[in-house]
């Protein structure tokens, strides 16, 4: 097709046509990109489609966008129904997974303005009905991977955990209550003060369940709070409480298990025992050897504890053995811990 | 008898039955009443009567077909049918009264039938053999339906993406893909339902985009679906403002740039399959390519999507007409999106687009050496092609006939007034 080239400006039955207006559009047309041919240039925007067409990772990333620019109460009401008919819809679902990224698309890092915390608030309490949460909690324990929840349950945090830990004190629970301790420690994995908060529970089997969660949920900042309970009365809470201690320093020497060899409580010293002979720590043989000597622990105690030096290797074990064998020791196990020793060093190779 | 003149008729038919329905005053009533008087005037020039009727879901204004028509009366076709009114005669000097009385019927306010005598009501039976049938082309009928799931969301409020997918999926079925074809359809305009004519010609444009860069069926029926809901916040936001036949005043331009994030979020409530790029696309269209635009989002890069239903968005917005400035040509659009290329517009994107439609796209009405009007039909594979719609001597032809445009020198580039020619009318004659 030939344009006139005439003149530049042609009037025709009464229409002007601009010729420069053509010159003008084939100049910014040939400064784009000119050297690609259409073959490459589709490539190039083919290579941009996306790998998903959907899914609750674009829902979420386009609903924290609608959550930045909505200043509008009502409006943002709107999207608080929307976020909450997506969580609900995903538990029903069994998805747990995207359940979990439309929580924490609410609630983590908030793109909101700030008058609206209140809002959201509330939005999070009445989603978080008991009939939503036993049909997460079944789900979960009748599935296979309850780990793809973690997300959920962790962004879910108080309202969760206080279901939960109200499920530890009825008669009959959605699920049995190793379950329900299985995910508290999943539930307390965002924030785990909303745990720790629950030690002062005035009733020793929560606090038990709540310890062996904070263990499970694997947040060393909850260390302070469990040792504020390693005292507490009922020796099945300190058991928990050591237990808890060691799992989440397992590369440490549990000190709080070197303290529990003097308790009272027999079960709390054979857990006390049990951890320092899991533990991987070079020191345990020097916090053993100083329990020994300062004659903590019964007959049969210090026969394993003597054994928990003698199954480790190195020189440091040898003397330490040695040592025992002629160490006078103070309380009345110190024949028994010399003869120990003595048998243990007999049957020791480096 | 021209298709335009047929089309003007219903306009102001259009017009005029609205106002009746809207309780207009009684002086803007009186206006859309003489307007139409005046379009009927126009219409029986010469022969003194003239008779538009409706003939298995068509227009036809006398014996001539009035396709393009039918789908931008889209509506008012569906009204007639339902008063079962066939027919309606047309005198020379229908009184304002009659006129009155038909807008009135039409719009469901009164059932009382013009009794004047130049206004008449199903008097004119046409038999199929009287009247110049041609098969409608096979995308009318889904622009139809896509009209009516855009027309549920408002009547309803609230959205079924199952119902849209399924108005996509009709569309692709029956060749939406296909460039040319969609270009023609996508002339269509309609003054009253601007946003869903608009809606639907944006995702024809970018549904024909999709498939120009190498799209497969399933990335284009999400494509098409967030084009076609792409609006949808329109329908939403304080429709008055949208209504304004001036330029928007700061308070109604603030309710304008809220319809990305209302549309996002009444997708995001609806559930289905493709919602969540839908929701993004209607979010992000009116985000520039340099982050500019609204809203104002992080500034990362905008999705694929949303940059091609942009381009489709400007080029249909500049092309049809708006109460506050006239509609350009297709030419002219081009020039508009090339200037915005990099800064408005993602550049390969629009090297795309205008690889598609070429300089002078389909639909485009172009005054040659030798006096003729042609309108260009293909642009495909290098070709250019076109009808001759109007002789030199300015008679429109009944029978286009074809021509190969790639020699033909070029004069002037006409408006579809100036032409006397409706480019979408002709896809029937493709």
């Amino acid at each position: 097709m030939a344009v006139s080239n005439s003149s530049a400006d042609v009037d025709t039955a009464g229409v002007t046509w601009h010729d420069e207006q053509l010159q003008r559009v084939r100049a910014v047309f040939d400064s784009v990109d000119a050297n690609a041919s259409d073959a490459e240039l589709r490539a190039k925007v083919l290579a941009q489609l996306p790998d998903a067409f959907g899914g609750s990772v674009l829902g979420t990333r386009l609903f924290r966008d609608l959550l930045r620019v909505e200043h509008r109460s009502s409006r943002f009401l709107r999207l608080l129904r929307i976020w909450s008919g997506k969580v609900a819809a995903e538990v029903w679902a069994g998805d747990y997974q995207a359940a979990g990224l439309w929580m924490r698309a609410l609630t983590e890092a908030p793109v909101f303005p700030e008058e609206f915390s209140q809002l959201v608030a509330e939005a999070k309490r009445d989603l978080s009905r008991d009939s939503l949460f036993e049909e997460l909690v079944t789900g979960l324990v009748a599935g296979e991977s309850p780990e793809s929840a973690d997300l959920l349950l962790a962004s879910w945090g108080e309202p969760l955990i206080e279901y939960l830990v109200s499920q530890i004190t009825v008669d009959e629970p959605v699920v049995n209550r190793r379950s329900i301790v299985q995910l508290l420690g999943m539930a307390g994995r965002g924030d785990v003060r909303h745990l720790t908060a629950r030690l002062a529970d005035p009733r020793w089997f929560v606090v038990r369940s709540v310890v062996t969660a904070i263990g499970k949920a694997g947040r060393v900042s909850a260390l302070p709070a469990l040792e504020a309970v390693a005292k507490y009365d009922d020796d099945r809470v300190r058991v928990e409480v050591l237990r808890a201690v060691g799992a989440l320093t397992p590369d440490e020497v549990p000190s709080g298990a070197l303290d529990a060899l003097g308790d009272p409580s027999s079960k709390v010293r054979h857990v006390a025992i049990s951890l320092l002979r899991a533990s991987a720590s070079d020191s345990v043989v020097t916090g053993v050897v100083e329990v020994l000597e300062a004659g903590i622990g019964s007959t049969k105690d210090v026969v394993r504890l003597v054994e928990i030096i003698a199954e480790r290797r190195g020189p440091h074990v040898r003397e330490a053995l040695e040592r025992l064998t002629v160490r006078k020791l103070s309380g009345g196990v110190s024949r028994s811990v010399r003869s120990a020793a003595r048998d243990a060093l007999a049957g020791w190779s480096e | 008898m021209s298709e335009l003149l047929g089309k003007n008729f219903l306009q102001a038919l259009s017009n005029a039955s609205r106002s009746v329905a809207n309780a207009d005053s009684e002086a803007a009533a009186s206006d859309a009443v003489a307007a139409l008087q005046g379009a009927v005037e126009v219409l029986v020039v010469g022969s003194g009567e003239a008779t538009l009727s409706i003939v298995e879901d068509t227009f036809y204004l006398d014996r001539k077909m009035l396709a393009h028509a039918s789908t931008a009366f889209d509506a008012m076709l569906s009204e007639l049918k339902e008063r079962k009114i066939d027919s309606i005669t047309l005198m020379r000097g229908a009184t304002a009264s009659d006129l009155s009385d038909l807008a009135a019927l039409i719009a469901g306010v009164s059932d009382d039938l013009p009794a004047g005598g130049t206004v008449r009501l199903n008097e004119s039976r046409l038999s199929p053999s009287d009247l110049d049938v041609r098969p409608l082309h096979d995308l009318r009928r889904p622009y139809s339906f896509s009209l009516d799931t855009l027309r549920e969301v408002s009547r309803y409020g609230s959205l079924h993406l199952d119902g849209v997918m399924a108005a996509v999926d009709d569309l692709i079925e029956r060749g939406a893909a296909d460039a040319s074809s969609s270009m023609l359809l996508a002339t269509v305009q309609n003054h009253h339902e601007v946003t869903y004519y608009h809606s639907v010609n944006v995702c024809l444009l970018s549904m024909a985009l999709g498939r120009f860069a190498g799209f497969e069926r399933d990335q284009m029926r999400i494509l098409g679906l967030a084009a076609l809901l792409h609006d949808v916040g329109r329908v939403v936001v304080d429709e008055a403002a949208l209504r304004n036949p001036g330029r928007l005043g700061n308070e109604e331009w603030a309710q304008v740039r809220l319809h990305p994030q209302e549309g996002a979020a009444t997708i995001m409530a609806a559930s289905g399959a493709g919602q969540e790029i839908a929701a993004i696309v209607a979010l992000e269209h009116h985000i520039r390519i340099d982050g500019s635009g609204y809203p104002e989002l992080n500034g990362s890069e905008t999705h694929l999507f949303s940059r091609i239903v942009a381009i489709a968005d400007s080029y249909d917005a500049i092309t049809s007409f708006r109460p506050y400035r006239p509609a350009r040509t297709p030419n002219e659009a081009l020039r508009v999106l090339l200037e915005g290329a990099g800064t408005a517009y993602d550049t390969d994107l629009i090297r795309l687009f205008i690889q598609m439609t070429g300089e002078y796209p389909p639909g485009s009405l172009l005054k040659i050496g030798d006096g003729r009007v042609v309108m260009v039909t293909d642009t495909s594979d290098g070709s250019r092609s076109g009808l001759v719609v109007r002789s030199a001597d300015g008679e429109v032809l009944s029978e286009p006939e074809p021509i190969d445009l790639s020699d033909v020198e070029l004069l002037s580039q006409l408006m579809v007034e100036e032409a006397g020619v409706d480019p979408g009318s002709m896809l029937e004659s493709m």
